[in-house]
């Protein structure tokens, strides 16, 4: 999988190494404002306030 | 490279490197769990990072400008430098603002042992979307029970842990007797000092009481009453409740020193 992504990659090594750190950004930036608020969102809070 | 390719040739073993060469199904198969165990810790990485810096600093920020156009609008005049105040007759007698319409933010809670620059907005109800989980707000009032100053019971609630929301409450248990417990309105800024926990049950709304656990009474001292979820991080089986006790009140333009002393967003002149 990985394998197959640094073969695809265009360009020499360090060229390479740059593309998969933005790529790497711009997988945690998805991750962080997308993927886990909706996680979040899912599993719920517990409750704080008492009631009958 | 091809000398190699012939030497294992050679061997009798032409197929071997073609293998190694493909993607396999159980190098594929440990990469994806691989990954996905990186996604969880991820989320276990942001989850506090979420809760405790990005939304706790919107909070504090909303706080800090509510402050800002509360202070601002009062136009109270900043106290005579030479001669200190007397607010003892004021304190025992402080004024009490009007009930606040559904949801809407009338209040600033301040605990400097939570940390110094501590600031979250508190809102009218404990509704969960509207109030506990809006990261404008953060602390909800318990619409039934009294308002600052009001003599009787003065009681909010906020998430002390979860994924969502800033949990305002999450270092209630660091709370120490006598820590000074601020709450700043529109009509001034009122003090309290930390008494005591309690663990009870979710159903045990007779904490909310005037006297809790007295139901009926009126009550004459003036308290405040937080509650959060317990166990922290593990879920909300029971209740965790503190108390505090009214001490005095100032006006708006002459916040308490000694939140003026550690908090650096709270000034002591007006409109700064």
């Amino acid at each position: 999988m990985y394998g197959a992504l640094w073969r695809i990659l265009p360009g020499p090594v360090w060229l390479k190494v740059i593309e998969l750190l933005v790529l790497l950004l711009a997988v945690l930036a998805a991750l962080f404002f997308w993927v886990y608020p909706w996680v979040a969102s899912l599993i719920g809070v517990p409750d704080a306030t008492v009631t009958q | 490279m091809s000398e190699s390719r012939h030497a294992q040739r050679a061997n009798g073993h032409p197929r071997r490197v073609r293998r190694r060469r493909g993607p396999t199904v159980v190098g594929v198969l440990g990469e994806i769990l691989i990954t996905a165990g990186l996604l969880i810790l991820g989320y276990i990485g942001w989850q506090p990072l979420w809760s405790a810096t990005v939304i706790a600093s919107h909070q504090r920020d909303v706080a800090a400008q509510q402050s800002a156009q509360w202070r601002q609008s009062a136009q109270t005049p900043a106290p005579a430098p030479d001669a200190p105040p007397d607010y003892s007759a004021l304190s025992a007698n402080p004024p009490v603002g009007a009930t606040p319409a559904d949801y809407a933010t009338f209040g600033i809670l301040y605990v400097p042992r939570f940390s110094a620059s501590y600031a979250v907005p508190i809102g009218q109800t404990t509704d969960l979307p509207r109030v506990l989980n809006d990261p404008d707000r953060g602390i909800g009032h318990y619409e039934d029970t009294q308002l600052p100053g009001q003599p009787g019971n003065f009681a909010v609630a906020a998430h002390r842990s979860g994924p969502i929301g800033g949990n305002p409450f999450r270092d209630m248990d660091a709370l120490r007797v006598g820590d000074p417990i601020y709450v700043e309105t529109q009509d001034g800024w009122y003090t309290y000092r930390f008494r005591s926990f309690e663990y009870v049950w979710p159903t045990q709304v007779d904490v909310l009481d005037p006297v809790p656990h007295l139901a009926g009474q009126p009550g004459t001292d003036r308290i405040l009453t937080m509650t959060s979820c317990n166990p922290k991080w593990a879920g909300s089986a029971e209740r965790m409740i503190g108390y505090a006790v009214y001490e005095g009140f100032r006006p708006l333009g002459d916040p308490p020193p000694e939140l003026v002393a550690v908090n650096p967003n709270v000034s002591a002149s007006v409109g700064t």
